[in-house]
């Protein structure tokens, strides 16, 4: 019995605790497609996914693969099966070579013993990765790849397990736009060999770059699927959150741009920062931009003293300065927001006050002890200013949802007095369209109250959406200096940024 | 519905005091053993037993909470009885200087053992292993193995004397602990070590001094080695070469037995405390059932491996 679906889930239920995580959810994967699930976070895409891989069982509907109905018991009756999923967060042991991580589990040994035979494991993984396309060394170790080399191993992993439909779970998150082209490519090249592909994305350029279909989930229901030629990015935003979200002038407008606050000239440091100069002016948003590894954030971390500089002047309010400690530049008045909130913004564990206060306890404390009084006012009025939706005060910060995770970090940095800039890495990474705007909205209110600050971002909406004026980077160099007129052109920034 | 919101309830209770009915149960148990159990005297005596492991363990709580250990604590207190002693008897220092000077030096170790481990970014399992032989080494150089003796009276004040029917070592420990419980939780300190051990690249990402905080962890680690090197040397009458070596294992124990406690598989002050409670219990109602000591070792080691089990699982279970 032959189907031209690879997967065809049908009216697909699953409650949790009695509420409906999924309900009456269809997908449908033709084969040798790339079908792109979309949907807000907590739509129930991973939900969908995880019943697929049988890591959870589905309370109704059905699932068929190749027409045949299926209930995998879990992950490895799923790999069975053929179906895999590569994960955001990629499983992979670091202190292992290529090969090693290919054949984990499954390493082929010498006749009638247990001991592995090496030699074989490497041919083998030669040959595999020949066939593949995938230009990788199999004694290469895992901690010594670049971010998307480790992302091509995890295929190359689960394909040389035969899979013939592939889940790929926000692949693109930390990869540079080189990089991700790279990736799409190779997708491509997937779909071109007949494998079945299901891609997780917010990313709404790459889904129109590679998706044949599109699949929306909205609330724990289907918005709809429909063919991706029939779509357009404004439909697509539409379908997932029911409301127009503008990348236009809106976020920029309003903007009294005074004199230079902060000035780096020649800022250096030992690796991908290299001869970095320019202006920060007052009530302006200053964009970074650039491929992974183009220096933004290392610029940065140098400027701000978390990285030790080699050499280069910076003056605040034109007054040298020079920061040793990361301590320092946030006494002087710079804050930074880090690029990843879960690792380095919050302590999750602890509650949204003791988040908001963290590192500023001087303000709330006299000869070191806590006033809480003091603090819990001082940390409701912040919070409440980016309309932090929670249900105290006292959750605990992991408690949240991504956007919501942000602005506590936002309200954090609110918290402090005396500030003169705020500096947001990638400060919507991983949260969704909806919230975006949000966050946007918010940063601009605080520029718009004179806050000078810099936005370093990987995203060229994103940029565009708040940037007067944007540095872009190559290889730790400054290739140019765009005004707002130049950085409307996204070829133009893209330009400068490969070059 | 409303089902499952009482099982959600129930699972969250018996997380976080699902160690204190096994503690209540125990208690339970030999009270209905043996008659003695649940009299004032008897619940004194666990009190004083205790307090030497509830002293230690506070002052390693702090530390662990950072997400460190210190392996140093047994062969510290053991040196700072001897250092105490020897100052009173060798150097003839009048008691107070000496109880002074001792509680320096257990802060001096923790500084040594913090600023190793903080400032030159030594492993803490390795550097406080280290410094822990480090310190046992002086103390054999010291005594060749001898104990001292001779101690001066008013000493008895740390172990062996009562104040209103209570031993005094009671008092000190609920003084300490009321200082670490006040440090923990009304300090810029505590908050910070809280921070630390939840996410210390966060901490440090937002202005927080995690090299100069969690030095300062160790130092109340040190400061508790002191306080216990008092009461047990005090107690016991001498300063013996090995005195505190076995309190190491002990105290790790509990503070391992009191993160089950509370706040699901992260140390605290309140779990430490019922930690110490627990072993102590333990201890004295086998006593009183006349259970031959090894007999204690093992069911001591099973309800700590208990303890660490139950962490472990629900610590997967938060993933």
């Amino acid at each position: 019995m032959s189907s031209e679906y690879a997967i065809q889930m049908s009216h697909i239920d699953k409650q949790f605790g009695g509420v409906y995580a999924l309900r009456d959810v269809s997908l449908n994967l033709r084969k040798g497609t790339v079908l792109a699930l979309l949907g807000e976070n907590g739509a129930g895409k991973s939900t969908l996914m995880r019943i697929l891989t049988g890591v959870i069982t589905k309370d109704g509907g059905t699932v068929k693969m190749n027409g045949r109905e299926i209930a995998p018991k879990d992950y490895a009756e799923a790999q069975a099966m053929g179906i895999a999923l590569v994960p955001q967060e990629l499983d992979l042991v670091n202190y292992f070579t290529v090969a090693e991580n290919i054949y984990l589990g499954r390493e082929p040994r010498y006749k009638g013993t247990n001991i592995i035979n090496f030699k074989k494991m490497y041919d083998d993984t030669r040959q595999l990765l020949e066939k593949l396309k995938i230009k990788l060394d199999p004694r290469a170790k895992v901690k010594e790849l670049s971010v998307s080399d480790q992302q091509m191993l995890a295929i190359a992993r689960i394909l040389s397990q035969d899979a013939g439909v592939i889940i790929m779970d926000e692949p693109t998150a930390r990869l540079g736009y080189h990089e991700i082209e790279e990736l799409l490519d190779y997708i491509q090249y997937l779909r071109g060999e007949g494998k079945s592909i299901i891609y997780i994305s917010h990313r709404l350029e790459e889904i129109f770059q590679i998706a044949d279909d599109i699949t929306v989930l909205r609330d724990g229901r289907l918005v709809g699927t429909t063919p991706a030629a029939d779509m357009d990015e404004k439909k697509l935003i539409h379908m997932m959150v029911n409301r127009d979200v503008e990348f236009t002038d809106e976020f920029v407008q309003g903007r009294q741009i005074g004199d230079v606050v902060l000035r780096v000239e020649n800022l250096s440091r030992a690796e991908l920062v290299k001869d970095v100069s320019f202006e920060l002016h007052k009530g302006e948003v200053l964009g970074f931009f650039g491929l992974v590894g183009a220096g933004r954030t290392e610029t940065i971390r140098s400027m701000l003293g978390v990285d030790k500089k080699i050499s280069g002047d910076i003056y605040l309010e034109g007054k040298k300065v020079d920061f040793k400690h990361i301590t320092d530049s946030i006494a002087a008045g710079i804050v930074l927001v880090p690029e990843e909130r879960r690792q380095q913004g919050l302590v999750l564990s602890r509650s949204i006050r003791e988040n908001g206060s963290l590192g500023n306890l001087k303000k709330f404390s006299a000869w070191g002890i806590l006033q809480e009084k003091k603090e819990k006012a001082v940390i409701t009025a912040c919070v409440d200013k980016v309309q932090l939706s929670r249900r105290s005060i006292e959750q605990a910060a992991g408690e949240l949802s991504g956007g919501n995770q942000q602005k506590v970090v936002l309200a954090k940095m609110l918290a402090r007095d005396n500030l003169k800039v705020y500096i947001f890495d990638e400060p919507t990474r991983g949260i969704d369209v909806g919230a975006k705007s949000e966050i946007y909205r918010l940063i601009s209110s605080f520029v718009k109250a004179g806050m000078p600050s810099i936005v370093i971002s990987s995203e060229i909406p994103e940029i565009q959406a708040l940037c007067d004026r944007v540095v872009v980077m190559n290889e730790g160099r400054v290739t140019a200096v765009l005004n707002r007129e130049q950085l409307k052109d996204s070829n133009e920034i893209l330009k400068y940024a490969i070059s | 519905m409303e089902k499952t919101m009482k099982n959600l309830n129930l699972a969250t209770f018996a997380k976080k005091y699902g160690t204190v009915v096994a503690f209540v149960i125990i208690c339970i148990f030999f009270s209905s053993q043996t008659e003695v159990f649940l009299t004032h005297s008897n619940i004194l005596t666990v009190l004083r037993q205790i307090s030497m492991l509830a002293i230690l363990g506070a002052g390693l709580t702090v530390v662990m909470i950072t997400g460190r250990i210190d392996l140093s604590t047994g062969y510290g207190t053991s040196l700072l009885g001897i250092f105490c002693a020897a100052l009173m008897v060798d150097f003839g220092l009048p008691m107070p200087m000496a109880v002074l000077l001792t509680l320096l030096g257990g802060a001096l170790i923790g500084l040594f053992n913090g600023y190793c481990i903080s400032y030159l970014g030594i492993p803490d399992f390795i550097g406080t292993l280290a410094s822990g032989f480090l310190l046992s080494g002086i103390n054999q150089a010291y005594t060749k193995g001898h104990p001292i003796s001779g101690l001066p009276s008013e000493f008895n004040i740390f172990g062996n004397t009562n104040f209103l029917g209570i031993p005094t070592m009671i008092y000190i420990m609920v003084f300490w602990l009321i200082i670490i419980a006040v440090v923990l939780s009304k300090t810029r300190f505590g908050r910070h070590t809280y921070a630390i051990g939840g996410n210390k690249e966060a901490a440090v990402m937002s202005g927080v001094n995690v090299k100069f905080n969690s030095m300062l962890g160790y130092v109340f680690c040190g400061v508790g080695m002191g306080i216990t090197a008092l009461v047990l040397t005090s107690r016991m009458g001498s300063a013996h070469v090995t005195a505190g070596d076995t309190y190491l294992m002990q105290a790790i124990a509990t503070v391992y037995l009191g993160g089950t406690a509370f706040k699901e598989g992260e140390p605290n002050l309140a779990g430490t405390i019922l930690g110490a409670l627990i072993l102590g219990v333990l201890k004295n109602g086998m006593t009183l059932m006349n259970v031959e000591y090894f007999y204690q070792d093992i069911a001591q080691g099973i309800v700590i491996l208990l303890a660490v089990i139950i962490t472990s699982l629900q610590r997967n279970r938060k993933k």
